[in-house]
């Protein structure tokens, strides 16, 4: 490939040019104008002229353009290819017309008919191809996303208990006994949060459900350790957040008809409010980053001040 | 009779794929399909090219009017449609053995004033963001409290500053491993939820497309 | 509200994003579990490629367009220096019109010091549409739909292209893209079938769903946004503009996070003023 020498001229004109689109859109900021108006309009017009360009280059003329004369015997031509030898001199000069290719042609017009209001049925014959071979490939693409051997079906299925070693034995005991108790006062708190609203005092069975689930942290996490077993408790939360998260879900309006199923659900909504807060602090990364490369450009690149 | 035209391309070209994926390869006809797989696929992406042309066509149409009207802002519409029309020139002679002056030309149409433009329109989105955090991001309730104690968390946990900050409370694990379980634990698994949801109601949406049922987007009512 | 209110705030983000450059503050970031796999990968082809004859060629697909080019192009950039450090031949293709242009411009800077010869070290394959279809086509004949490169030359007339027969010849696929939708069919369709590693560059806005394919391990390692842009460039030891800008990052950062407690405390305040706090 032939590089094209750096010149200072062409170099400048671009970082002033540059510089002068950035700092037209940047005076959106302050009130929509005119000079914003017209780089708006330019930014459309450039990004339409090169989508046509590159389908044009990339797309249209190998891929029929350049197939549409077929010169020679099918036969070898066919035997080459699938050598993977293709040879762009077969496929050009004068000689037989390959009707299939003419075809495409014509039904790739069929788009255009989308401009007559009588004919318009004819672009929907398009429309609909590309549409059917989409909801076709749904089922192989359902099957590869969710039930091969790394699928996200198969691998929602995890172990709660895994085996015990020194790593993760003394953080289990934590874990036991925080996590039990922090769900059940959880549980008590939320289904009882009217009276605290209310100023009515907790009576003591937030003193016995403390005791009680302590007690109970500590039986159960002997008896696993004793069996050389600990919980998995990140594995325990995905199945839960999936469970509560599916009932959430599915179970809308008139399918909570009970507390185990309500509960559920909103255990599933705060869960998913986890997750959409995670991508909101993904996003303000996101946003800012296209700011910061802003602010290296024109510092860095136009005004040199690195 | 439209109608069932259009249904009828539209089942062919899905049950193409479907009995291609649900045949064995060693069949006659599998092996078939198989063969005839990548020039269906070919075929099908000339045919979706070929589309370019209309939006070309309707800006073409809109601008045009207002520019031969003179309508109020004809200039930009010359503007708009100059740069269409003079990038395409340029991206496609780049093809041909241009002369340097026409690398130049596209470089500096596409390098120097479409990126630079692009990126400027959606760094806006920055100024944005901080002024809906200050006047739109209130914690009115529990599901909008776990929302932003989520998102504090996170945002700290991508910066550098996150690990230092949690150094000085002394906390028992850093920002960015808080931030890592919280995106690999429970963002992991709604998500995964979400993921599932969307696909089965594709698959829905496919199989009423395939069997004509999906009047509003392919067929008309009086088609 | 009153109407000159945000203003300020517009004068806080952007002198949130400006003083670090001026002061030249850099920072490092501590790696994380994703993106040390995604360096990982990479490692493991390149010694799977050592005393190979014919190289697994790595498929960087280039997905994004220039509005996601700040985040992204500091990840391609890392990968590509990390490629081509590693003699790891690469091809590039896209689904989006712009990203192979953009993509190559980036090969090009990083072949400059690296000595890395177009069609030997690196090739372009280009831009092409429909790909559910077309990464089908692929998979059952690859040189059906790749035909020639970008400049019109034939495949095999490259030489890192002679001797590759199809999809099973690519050791890794590198997928790097700011739109949803566009990483799922290499995973549904190439790592289904054939098993290939997949490494996948995305913005912050669409890191999120890409979690549960990282667990699966339908994906082997990935980077988000420009926090995984500057661990990359640490892991390869090329420091660019992704390290650049987590100064910037991080005082915006906590600019967001001041005003969204400050917004906050200011309602709270209000409640309590009122005497309605503990009612809501």
């Amino acid at each position: 490939m032939e590089t094209i020498m750096v010149d200072p001229f062409w170099t400048r004109l671009g970082l002033i040019v540059g510089a002068a689109s950035t700092l037209a859109m940047f005076s959106f900021l302050w009130k929509e104008n005119a000079v914003y108006r017209f780089f708006e309009h330019v930014f459309v017009g450039l990004g339409m002229g090169y989508t046509v360009a590159v389908t044009w280059t990339d797309v249209l003329k190998p891929h029929w353009w350049d197939k549409r004369i077929w010169v020679g015997a099918a036969d070898e031509l066919l035997a080459r290819e699938e050598m993977g030898l293709w040879d762009p001199a077969l496929w050009r000069g004068t000689g037989e017309i390959l009707p299939l290719w003419g075809f495409l042609g014509i039904v790739g017009m069929f788009w255009y008919f989308q401009l007559s209001q009588r004919r318009a049925w004819l672009s929907r014959i398009v429309i609909g191809i590309l549409m059917g071979s989409g909801a076709g490939l749904i089922f192989r693409r359902i099957y590869g996303l969710f039930f091969t051997q790394d699928g996200q079906v198969t691998k929602s299925f995890l172990p709660l208990l895994l085996p015990a070693d020194s790593a993760n034995v003394v953080r289990q005991w934590d874990l036991t006994l925080g996590a039990l108790t922090a769900c059940l006062i959880l549980i008590y708190g939320v289904f009882h949060l009217r009276r605290v609203r209310q100023g009515i005092e907790l009576p003591k069975r937030i003193e016995i459900t403390t005791t009680a689930s302590l007690c109970l942290g500590l039986a159960l996490g002997t008896f696993l350790l004793s069996r050389g077993l600990v919980i998995a408790w990140n594995n325990g939360l995905i199945v839960l957040t999936l469970i509560c998260v599916l009932c959430y879900f599915l179970f809308w309006e008139g399918g909570r008809r009970n507390r185990l199923s309500i509960g559920a659900a909103t255990l599933g909504r705060w869960l998913l409010m986890i997750s959409f807060g995670a991508t909101f602090g993904s996003t303000v990364m996101a946003r800012f980053s296209l700011l910061i490369n802003r602010a290296q450009y024109l510092l860095e690149q136009c005004l040199n001040l690195s | 009779m439209k109608r069932w035209i259009i249904s009828l391309f539209t089942f062919l070209s899905g049950f193409f794929y479907i009995l291609e994926f649900v045949l064995p390869s060693h069949t006659h006809m599998g092996k078939a399909l198989q063969e005839a797989k990548p020039h269906v696929g070919e075929a099908i992406m000339v045919i979706a090219a070929f589309a370019v042309g209309l939006g070309v066509i309707g800006v073409c149409r809109h601008h045009l009017r207002k520019l031969f009207l003179r309508q109020k802002g004809w200039h930009n519409s010359l503007a708009l449609l100059l740069s269409m029309f003079g990038m395409a020139l340029f991206k496609i002679w780049e093809k041909y053995d241009p002369p340097e002056l026409a690398t130049r030309l596209h470089d500096l149409l596409f390098l120097d004033l479409y990126n630079q433009l692009t990126i400027t329109v959606f760094s806006l989105l920055a100024f944005y963001v901080a002024s809906a955090a200050y006047r739109a991001f209130r914690v009115r309730s529990v599901d909008a409290g776990l929302m932003m104690i989520t998102a504090l968390v996170v945002m700290l946990g991508q910066i550098p500053l996150g690990d230092r900050l949690a150094e000085w409370l002394r906390l028992p694990w850093t920002l960015t491993e808080a931030r890592l379980w919280i995106m690999s634990v429970i963002n992991m698994a709604g998500q995964r939820v979400i993921l599932l949801g969307a696909y089965v109601g594709s698959l829905a949406f496919g199989i009423r497309v395939l069997l004509g049922l999906n009047r509003d987007t392919i067929l008309e009512k009086d088609g | 509200m009153k109407p000159n209110q945000p203003r300020w705030i517009y004068m806080a983000v952007a002198l949130s994003v400006t003083l670090p450059f001026l002061a030249k503050i850099k920072m490092t970031m501590p790696i994380s579990e994703p993106v040390q796999k995604a360096f990982d990968v990479v490692e493991k082809l390149a010694e799977e490629n050592e005393g190979r004859e014919r190289k697994k060629l790595a498929l960087l697909v280039a997905d994004w367009e220039p509005a996601t080019m700040a985040e992204i192009h500091p990840q391609v950039l890392a990968l590509i220096h990390h490629f081509m450090s590693r003699q790891i031949p690469f091809a590039i293709l896209g689904f989006r019109p712009t990203g192979p242009g953009l993509a190559q411009d980036l090969a090009h800077s990083a072949a400059r010091e690296w000595n890395a010869e177009y069609g030997v070290a690196w090739c372009n394959w280009g831009y092409k549409t429909q790909m559910d279809t077309t990464i089908q086509a692929m998979l059952t004949s690859f040189h059906t739909v790749i035909r020639e490169d970008t400049q019109g030359t034939p495949i095999q007339d490259l030489p890192m292209m002679v001797g590759f027969k199809d999809m099973g010849d690519i050791g890794l696929v590198a997928e790097f893209t700011g739109s949803s939708g566009l990483l799922q069919p290499w995973v549904e369709f190439v790592h289904a079938e054939l098993r290939t590693p997949i490494l996948h560059g995305c913005t912050g806005v669409m890191e999120s769903p890409v979690y549960p394919m990282l667990s699966s391990g339908q994906i082997q390692g990935f980077m988000g946004g420009l926090s995984g842009a500057a661990q990359y460039e640490q892991l390869v030891g090329k420091l660019g503009k992704g390290s650049e800008g987590m100064a910037a990052q991080s005082l915006a950062h906590l600019l967001v996070l001041g005003l969204i407690l400050a917004a906050n405390l200011k309602e709270f305040a209000a409640w309590a003023a009122k005497g309605t706090l503990w009612k809501r």
